[in-house]
């Protein structure tokens, strides 16, 4: 086994937090209909604060630090947390809008060395993007920024939610890519909201559309058998998400508190907290009853504890995304086929 | 031709890394790549810091690893002479 790969698995086995994403802030110069974040009636945490949260997290030993937001450029004191990252020798992603993208701030940008920066395209037209966004000559901007990158050598990687309202442009946001020499990642996960609501359910992609964007991407797929002791992701085991107020979570999409770190220091949180402790020792297939009976198990790569929380209130259920990818993915596979319900499922696959 | 012993290998500024119980994980975004070491390459890699010359690492890796001096000091030579040319790390006299 490639040996980065077999130090991963050993760090995940010894629960060592290995990757950290980290909200910066909730603020952002834009306003996407289907951001996720909730922002909280109190100080996000100060630079002393976010400082000090950077010694503690190098001495736990994380090394993938992702800084994310809100937009974390619009952070006035974003380069002196990123530049003591680097200090600290972690490796940093940038999560940007990359609206807020100067000559000057690419400069500082470029020297910090990320890993990469991760920008979102919404849409290939400025008025899908700006429909999607918000803002002001939204696209250009995002572009400019981009470029600007690019032409200091840091490796950017576009990333598109892929909705209802910007599935027209896939084409389009592709060849956008293409032309900038960058990679271009689709994903079609529309999150809840931090407190659950699912206000931007209505945009996610029809049925028949997965089942198309499966079968026209590259990567073969192989179905996988789970035995009982399998985990459908490793949350909790080696990775956490830090919000702006400095509260401790086991990824972004599981906002169940495992402690705050104006409270407690960070390891005794990774080490103690119950909702890590949970999900090292449970979350397993063994405990998830429908998902381990369940017909199209093989062909679900998206079941998300976090999801499955926030739309059925149980860490262990199935949600309805997830089932519906599967059956997406079996029938992109299968198309002469039933499609097998999973056995929860409310509604027949279309 | 090998590295003279006077000369101070120092960690590229622009890679990150993290030692986990003895062995460490490089990552250098210039280079797009991830590396891990062995016990002996991480001890090497802590000691480049700009201060220590390849000579005197090699010395602390002997008593350290109970190894000849004239062995390791051309395994630290072989070792220092890989990531000077994957631009891992930088030397200075
Ligand atoms: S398709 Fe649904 S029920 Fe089946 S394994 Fe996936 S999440 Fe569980």
């Amino acid at each position: 086994m490639d040996p980065y790969q077999s130090l991963l698995d050993r760090l995940k086995r010894q629960h060592t937090p290995y990757a950290v994403t980290w909200e910066l802030t909730h603020r952002c110069n834009l306003a996407c209909f289907m951001c996720y974040n909730v922002p909280r009636a109190q100080p996000e945490l100060s630079t002393e604060e976010a400082l000090d949260v950077l010694e503690q997290l190098a001495r736990a030993g994380v090394l993938r630090l992702t800084f994310t937001g809100g937009e974390v450029l619009a952070r006035r004191d974003f380069l002196t947390i990123a530049r003591r990252a680097r200090e600290l020798d972690f490796a940093i992603d940038i999560k940007t809008n990359a609206t807020l993208i100067t000559p000057e701030l690419a400069d500082e940008l470029a020297a910090l060395h990320p890993v990469e920066v991760e920008v979102s395209l919404l849409g290939a037209t400025p008025e899908t993007v700006q429909g999607v966004m918000g803002g002001h000559r939204t696209l250009n901007r995002i572009l400019g920024g981009v470029r600007l990158l690019l032409n200091r050598g840091v490796r950017v990687t576009l990333n598109s939610l892929m909705m209802r309202i910007n599935l027209h442009e896939r084409e389009a946001m592709m060849a956008l890519a293409r032309e900038l020499g960058v990679p271009h990642r689709m994903v079609f996960k529309i999150s809840p909201d931090d407190d659950g609501n699912d206000k931007s359910r209505g945009q996610q992609l029809p049925f028949e559309d997965m089942v198309t964007l499966y079968g026209e991407m590259c990567e073969p797929f192989q179905p996988r058998p789970g035995h009982p002791r399998a985990r459908t992701c490793s949350v909790g085991l080696h990775a956490c998400l830090i919000d702006p107020y400095g509260v401790v979570f086991p990824c972004i999409e599981l906002r169940i508190p495992a402690g705050s770190l104006r409270q407690q220091p960070f390891e005794t949180i990774w080490r103690e907290a119950p909702i890590f402790r949970e999900l090292r020792e449970r979350h397993t297939l063994a405990h998830m009853p429908a998902c381990r009976t369940c017909p199209l198990q093989t062909y679900c790569e998206g079941r998300c504890s976090g999801a499955a929380w926030k739309e059925r209130g149980d860490l262990y259920a199935p949600h309805t995304l997830a089932c519906r990818q599967a059956q997406a993915r079996y029938h992109s596979l299968h198309p002469a086929e039933p499609i097998p319900s999973p056995a929860f499922f409310l509604e027949p696959a279309p | 031709m090998s590295l003279p012993d006077h000369l101070t290998p120092r960690r590229h500024p622009d890679t990150a890394f993290r030692v986990f119980e003895g062995e460490a994980v490089l990552i250098s975004p210039a280079q797009n790549m991830v590396r891990t070491l062995n016990v002996t390459g991480s001890r090497i890699w802590e000691l480049m810091d700009g201060e220590h010359s390849i000579a005197d690492i090699a010395a602390i890796l002997s008593q350290e690893f109970e190894v000849s001096t004239a062995h390791a000091l051309s395994s630290v030579r072989a070792f220092v002479q890989e990531l000077a040319e994957r631009q891992l790390v930088q030397l200075a006299s």
